[in-house]
């Protein structure tokens, strides 16, 4: 009992009380940050139905087909058990031929196929993209990936790939931003996380939100410092602001008055 | 004559400062309290093209911070106001298509209806997306464009490319004699940040800065300050939001170049915090 007291009327209790206080913080922020959902990774076996693509067929599209814009049903009869994102062979055949057939409606078959390879292929793909679903986004970034390529080699039919490649990243980073609005958790996942670096490194930022403690959370990680006290100060309202140079204050009259309590001792001693 | 030399030469680095930076006949500012708030009004006329609008909208390729690029850009320029623009995300982006000086920022659309063409002539357009009629300059015809279009987006992003346009997207409040923004719109109480269009009686253009230093909700907000600039014009052409939240950054300086001190015509945080700035200068 006395040895307990002596330990609190000791001149540096304050200091050690003051450590642990600080380390329990510093261990409870430490799990607080490590504790991130456990990583998903995309699966090596893909999907079936997407390793087939459809088959194109342009021998049946007339003139009039061109003219009244029903030839984009009859390139791609069927739709079931194949994948609906065409290559880019597929694209660059089927413009060539439609092209050599119609030398004078290049603008029409260029337009044609842009809207069937973006408003009338989401149409067939619409109900995969109502929850939250990875592995068909993955599939959409690869097939993307290959567009672009191809974009920079076949100046001819630039902008059919630039237009299908800009629809399906703004669909994409908007679908990826409803998603994660409706389940949060997910902005932990690799795979969203992956999806996310994807379109924003082709500039399509996905507007993910962030909680105040997760911005925090952010700034301490990137020893941003200065920023997180500026911001802070300035978000603090007044009441606020009182409290901490309150709180400031008495801390620091409390370690005076510990001071000079020991030097007095010392002193007298 | 040496000695007068240097007092001739100390005389105009006094009378400097007391230049006039714009002209009080086509800047006027003024402030009002009503039911307790401040309405403060920042009125600037497009006649003969004098006030003009920058936006900085991201880092340059440079690397150099908008804060950075401001610094060194504003240095021979005379500063009328200057404010954050629209909104930023956790990547220190600005949210909706974004282009700075024809260098891509970001090409995702948001759910905000304005998109606001700032010209290199120092002119500022806002469209609505919802419309779809996006009008530009293309050499010397013009370009109609519906940006929910997949060809059109991207000859809107090569036209913006070849043109170094500037754009960026953000919430249409009030456009063609109609609020835009609905009771359910952002509810969180906080002071609000706007910029009118209107035409006047010359029928030439007029920039309303309006800052409203109230707790207010987007759409309170937005009835207020509609009711407000009745008092200035009657044919207001659109109002759009301007971000007072993570970077309320805005500063208005009197014709003298003097910084302004009154609450209503300062934000709350730094110039360095702000990720994107609206800048009002006269030539």
């Amino acid at each position: 009992m006395s040895k307990s007291v002596g330990f609190f009327s000791q001149p540096f209790t304050p200091f050690v009380l003051g450590l642990l206080c600080m380390g329990f913080l510093l261990l409870s922020f430490l799990v607080w940050t490590l504790n991130v959902t456990p990583d998903d990774y995309f699966s090596d076996v893909n999907d079936p139905n997407a390793a087939i693509t459809c088959k194109v067929n342009h021998a049946s599209v007339t003139s009039d087909d061109l003219e009244n814009g029903s030839w984009m049903n009859k390139v791609i009869t069927t739709s079931n058990n194949c994948s609906v994102f065409l290559t880019e062979v597929q694209i660059k055949e089927l413009s060539n031929a439609l092209v050599n057939n119609f030398p004078d409606k290049k603008d029409l078959i260029q337009l044609g196929l842009i809207t069937l390879l973006t408003e009338q292929t989401l149409q067939k793909v619409k109900g995969n993209m109502e929850v939250y679903n990875p592995d068909k986004i993955k599939g959409i970034l690869d097939w993307l990936r290959t567009l672009n390529v191809v974009a920079k080699l076949d100046p001819d039919n630039e902008i059919i790939y630039l237009s299908v490649t800009d629809y399906w990243f703004n669909f994409i980073s908007g679908k990826l931003t409803e998603y994660q609005k409706i389940n949060p958790d997910i902005r932990y996942y690799f795979k969203f996380r992956y999806l996310v670096q994807h379109c924003n490194e082709a500039l399509y930022f996905v507007n993910v939100e962030e909680t105040k403690y997760e911005k925090v959370k952010k700034n301490l990680l990137a020893n941003h410092w200065v920023h997180l006290v500026q911001a802070s100060w300035s978000d603090a309202k007044a009441w606020q602001k009182g409290v901490f140079l309150f709180v400031f204050l008495f801390t620091m009259f409390t370690y005076l008055f510990t001071i000079i309590s020991f030097v007095n001792k010392t002193t007298l001693k | 004559m040496k000695f007068i030399g240097l007092i001739f030469a100390f005389l105009m680095l006094c009378s400097f400062n007391l230049i006039a930076q714009y002209s009080e006949n086509y800047v006027s500012v003024s402030s009002e309290t009503i039911d307790n708030e401040i309405y403060s009004v920042i009125e600037m006329t497009r006649k003969d093209e004098r006030v003009k609008v920058k936006y900085f909208a991201d880092k340059d390729l440079a690397g150099r911070s908008v804060y950075q690029r401001y610094l060194t850009w504003s240095k021979n320029k005379s500063i009328i106001a200057s404010c954050s623009g629209t909104y930023y995300g956790m990547d220190n982006k600005p949210v909706g298509i974004c282009i700075d000086e024809g260098q891509t920022v970001n090409k995702a659309e948001a759910a905000m209806d304005a998109l606001v063409l700032v010209y290199r002539t120092g002119g500022i357009v806002v469209t609505d997306l919802k419309e779809g009629n996006l009008t530009v300059q293309n050499g010397a015809e013009n370009l109609s464009l519906n940006l929910k279009n997949p060809i059109d987006r991207t000859k809107f992003f090569l036209w913006s490319k070849e043109n170094y346009a500037t754009v960026f997207q953000t919430h249409l409040l009030y456009y063609k004699n109609k609020l835009r923004v609905g009771a359910n719109g952002d509810k969180e109480l906080r002071e609000r940040r706007f910029l009118a269009v209107a035409r006047d009686y010359e029928n030439k253009i007029r920039y309303y800065l309006i800052n409203l230093k109230g707790n207010n909700t987007l759409y309170n907000a937005t009835v207020k300050v509609e009711g407000h600039l009745k008092n200035y014009t009657d044919n207001i052409i659109y109002i759009i939001n301007l971000d007072t939240g993570a970077q309320d950054y805005f500063e208005v300086r009197e014709a003298q170049g003097q910084v302004m001190s009154e609450p209503g015509f300062k934000g709350n945080k730094p110039l360095n915090v702000s990720k994107n700035l609206l800048v009002f200068y006269f030539e």
